[in-house]
């Protein structure tokens, strides 16, 4: 597995020491990502800094980190804040843990980061869309 | 204005959407990333009772309602980051600003409080059920849950003591209504521990699945399949008990109504550890004595209400209309 955090194992260039050496596993053997349809694509997995570059982040390394939930319970509370409702998330796709397709920190009691490695394909091992408000 | 500290982020996908924010006099508040701001991210904040932070915490309540109903006084505004540790200052608001509001049912998962001892336990229900068979025996699961919890001693230190004082208080005399008992001493049991609906589903036969203390729902079983035997020893106690206290007059008085002698008081022990043990409650005997003050006369009327209790739900699996009661899922 590799641990080295030099920017080019990843999918998405990282700055130094990141991902975090002290990370926390998640429990949870399937992670979900917010969709806006069905249909995902790759970009869905794309971080914050890939989808707004210009922005200003609190911290480059979780900036740069896949956002997963827990459970489809967290993700239909996220979608109902003011900010997120206004993005019009309406799915979710599951993603399963594995720890040989990136690092992960589970920095919450239902968020986890990843920051998949450059050989993983998060299309291909996404599992089958679920509705969110059906 | 405020001076605040985000204690916790309590929901988070990409950014904090909801945190939990302390003043330093120890009040909570309740905070929603609504739009970024010029630099961070702009956020409000609503004063939050911990008692009301254990109900959304548990689920109970969602964030709409606590952002709304629950709320009293001014909204604190602020623009931050929201990391935990972090400390700023508010501008105090009348109004919310505009479309700033969750949607109804944001419920925050991941925060209530584990119980060590719950189990998945599942009741298969068949036959034809009203409304009314929804109400009835939920309301029986939840008196025997809540008597079953207080008389195997299930609860930690601070809450047995409140149970506890339940019972004392409590007058045991006939024809008071024990409605309000049963529901304090229900609402006595720490939320972790408190029985919990996972799933229902109607059909034939269906199920419901709950969510609860494991061996207060085993003990339950137990006694309400021993009642359904043939010859059931306990219902042959209850009715031996309850006949007695009737022929006495004694259905409608406490302890402090009559003088009980001291043939009285073994007449009522010896009931009551009778009673007990065809029950399959030998082992609680001394545990009721004290819960009754040691009054043998309350303990014994303690017993049968637990009785009654119990009786109800064997109806249930006698009819057949549930079955397999509290079996593991």
């Amino acid at each position: 597995m590799m641990t080295d955090t030099n920017g080019l194992d990843f999918l998405e260039p990282l700055p130094e020491s990141c991902p975090p050496t002290a990370v926390v596993a998640p429990t949870e053997s399937t992670l979900w990502r917010l969709v806006k349809t069905n249909a995902v694509t790759a970009r869905d997995f794309d971080s914050q800094r890939e989808r707004l570059p210009n922005r200003e982040y609190p911290d480059e390394c979780m900036a740069r980190s896949v956002s997963l939930v827990t459970s489809l319970a967290a993700c239909r509370a996220a979608i109902k804040s003011p900010r997120m409702a206004r993005m019009k998330f309406s799915h979710a796709v599951p993603v399963p843990y594995d720890p040989s397709y990136g690092v992960w920190h589970k920095d919450q009691p239902t968020h986890v980061n990843w920051w998949p490695y450059i050989s993983v394909d998060p299309l291909s091992i996404a599992g089958v869309v679920e509705q969110l408000n059906g | 204005m405020a001076r605040l500290t985000i204690e916790k982020v309590l929901l988070s996908y990409e950014v904090p959407l909801v945190v939990l924010a302390k003043k330093t006099n120890g009040d909570f508040y309740l905070g929603i990333n609504y739009e970024d701001g010029e630099v961070a991210y702009k956020f409000y904040f609503s004063k939050i009772k911990s008692e009301h932070l254990k109900l959304l915490y548990a689920e109970k309540i969602d964030v709409h309602y606590v952002i709304t109903k629950l709320h009293k006084g001014k909204y604190e505004l602020a623009e931050l980051w929201g990391r935990e540790g972090s400390e700023f200052n508010t501008k105090s608001s009348a109004e919310l600003p505009e479309n700033s509001l969750p949607e109804a049912g944001m419920f925050i998962p991941g925060h209530a409080p584990e119980s060590l001892s719950s189990d998945y336990k599942v009741v298969n229900i068949d036959g034809q059920w009203e409304i009314s068979d929804l109400r009835k025996f939920a309301d029986l699961v939840q008196d025997c849950y809540s008597f079953g919890f207080a008389l195997l001693g299930a609860a930690g230190g601070a809450a047995t003591k409140k149970i506890n004082s339940l019972f004392h208080k409590h007058p045991w005399r006939g024809g008071f209504s024990s409605v309000n008992f049963f529901k304090e001493l229900y609402n006595n049991i720490p939320t972790e521990d408190r029985a919990g609906i996972r799933k229902i589903e109607y059909a034939s036969p269906g199920e419901i699945e709950f969510y609860m203390n494991g061996d207060v729902a085993d003990s339950i079983r137990e006694l309400v399949n021993g009642i359904n035997e043939d010859k059931s020893p306990a219902r042959e106690a209850y009715k031996k008990a309850y006949g007695r206290l009737q022929n006495l007059g004694w259905l409608s008085k406490s302890d402090t109504d009559i003088t009980l002698s001291v043939q009285d008081i073994f007449e009522l022990t010896t009931l009551l550890e009778e009673s007990c043990k065809a029950f399959g409650l030998e082992d609680h005997t001394d545990h009721i004595l004290s819960l009754a003050s040691n009054d043998p006369l309350s303990a014994v009327k303690i017993v049968l209400a637990y009785f009654r209790r119990l009786q109800g739900l064997a109806d249930y699996v006698a009819t057949g209309k549930a079955q397999n009661i509290f079996h593991d899922s």
